[in-house]
């Protein structure tokens, strides 16, 4: 427990740290007109307030608790065909403008995760998670999801443990609360369309068991 | 099964009556009998210019990355949605159904209702809506069938490894054989709802109201592929991409005057004239 809070401390000092630069950093962008980090479009969009994302990343496998980690080396020692790593899908992420590059919202986060599978005994374990966040994210440049930003969500979430055995699946779920934070770059990609680059550091407290791991993601934010 | 569809087909051609009483917002011209067809190659050409330019690389790497990322993670998205497919049989009817309205018999019933209600209501709209669905049917369908025959990526059901073997270039007669083993990446079904839909979107740009179906539509076709084993998750954003920007290309003239216009704003046109003394003058009219 004192390590997670120590890492949280940590999380929330880097994202307060970007904070500040970034409202020295717009300013000195106002005053020289910098454009290095704006995209090549920044005009566009300047007066939108709604804003949309949707992205997808990969995770390599995450640090768990002993009991998951236990479940998953002996699951792996007799199924032979696991995967290196879990998929990401962050959807739909929906944001209001509250100043000139801050938005916050709602941002769901799933993260699929299936860590020794034989298809032809068909047996498997697989870790699913399912969150909900509320989310804020801040960027150096002029507009949201321009230049470099932090992205920081926390709501509810569910780890699902997956278990395929031949006669079916079995399910337990692990509600809980999912923590994470977002740093990254955003250019212009099109008139009205930005690409993000970022990497998530995401921690799951769950009834009995957590998870903490880092993604890499891609994204459209409109 | 049928009385679905009949009521399907039945819901389709009412919303295609609706979209052609609607007002027009300006003087359609129209359309040419065989544009569908001439259209083609210059839409081809549009399309190779714009994505390989210099100020599409942002989008292209975007696109690719999505894909590639997906690519990695393919068994695992793939099992998420599988999963609940093969246990639930009403997820497994959902899934069916977002296959069912983009394998293209929903799209062409859709072309079929524009032309036949432009047609009997005499609506160069909705007639110029149904040539532009089928023109970028057609021009999406060729670059989507080029890249399946190139790349030979196997689908979910039918794949030998965990996330679909790749048979770049592979053998054409193989591929005729085991189309299944093959034609995964990109997704037609996709290219072919999502091109229908922007067309749609471009040509009654006043009903707000179908980008908020629209959307939440490409994403039931999305769930319905993958459950059903179809497609794997990374098929979709190049397919997405195709598909809207083909038909962005094909319904790109049908407002020369520009966002005003399509918005419905104003219609400006400014002329030089005289008076009955023979004094020049400039005069403008605005409708709307």
């Amino acid at each position: 427990m004192l390590k997670t809070n120590f890492e949280m401390i940590i999380c929330a000092f880097v994202f307060a740290s970007l904070f500040s630069q970034k409202t020295a950093f717009a300013e000195e962008m106002r005053k020289g007109e910098s454009s290095a980090s704006a995209g090549i479009n920044s005009e566009h969009n300047r007066n939108d307030k709604w804003f949309f994302y949707f992205g997808a990343g990969i995770v390599p496998q995450p640090k768990f608790d002993t009991g998951i980690q236990s479940n998953i080396d002996s699951s792996k020692q007799s199924n032979g065909w696991a995967g290196e790593y879990g998929g990401v899908l962050e959807l739909p992420g929906i944001y209001y403008r509250v100043g000139e590059s801050t938005v916050v919202g709602l941002i769901g986060n799933f993260i699929f995760e299936n860590y020794a599978s034989d298809r032809t005994k068909s047996e498997s374990l697989g870790y699913d998670t399912y969150n909900i966040s509320a989310s804020a994210m801040t960027s150096t440049g002029d507009q949201p999801g321009l230049g470099y930003f932090a992205r920081l969500d926390f709501g509810p979430t569910d780890l699902v443990e997956i278990t395929e055995i031949p006669a079916g699946y079995s399910r337990h779920y692990f509600p809980g609360l999912f923590e994470q934070l977002a740093l990254g770059y955003g250019m212009q990609s099109s008139s009205n369309t930005r690409l993000l680059f970022h990497i998530n550091t995401f921690y799951e407290d769950v009834v009995d068991h957590y998870q903490l791991g880092i993604s890499f993601n891609i994204g459209f934010f409109l | 099964m049928r009385s679905y569809i009949q009521l399907f087909l039945i819901l389709v051609l009412s919303f295609q009556s609706y979209f052609a009483k609607a007002d027009d917002l300006n003087d359609v011209p129209k359309p040419g009998l065989y544009d569908v067809v001439t259209n083609i190659p210059g839409d081809m050409t549009t399309w190779w210019k714009e994505t390989f330019s210099k100020d599409n690389v942002p989008l292209l790497v975007g696109i690719l990355g999505m894909t590639a990322i997906g690519t990695v993670t393919d068994y695992e998205t793939w099992q998420a949605v599988r999963r609940p497919y093969l246990e639930s049989g009403s997820f497994k009817k959902f899934s069916d159904y977002g296959e069912v309205i983009s394998n293209g018999n929903f799209q062409v019933a859709m072309t079929a209702g524009f032309l036949l209600a432009g047609t009997v209501m005499t609506n160069h709209r909705a007639l110029r809506t149904g040539e532009q669905i089928l023109e970028a049917l057609l021009a999406s369908g060729i670059v989507v069938q080029v890249i399946k025959h190139s790349t030979g990526r196997e689908s979910p059901v039918s794949s030998s490894q965990r996330d679909g073997h790749w048979s770049v270039f592979p053998n054409q007669a193989a591929y005729q054989k085991d189309y299944q083993s093959h034609d995964a990446m990109p997704s037609g079904h996709l290219s072919t709802a999502m091109a229908a839909f922007i067309v749609v979107q471009e040509n009654y740009p006043e009903q707000k109201w179908i980008p908020y179906v629209g959307y939440p539509l490409m994403g039931w076709v999305c769930v319905g592929l993958v459950g059903s084993g179809i497609h794997w998750w990374s098929d979709f954003p190049i397919s997405a991409a195709l598909g809207y920007h083909f038909a962005k290309i094909v319904t790109r003239n049908n407002y020369p005057h520009g966002e005003a216009e399509k918005n419905g704003l104003f219609h400006p046109d400014i002329a030089p004239s005289f008076t009955e003394e023979g004094e020049p003058l400039v005069a403008a009219r605005w409708s709307w």
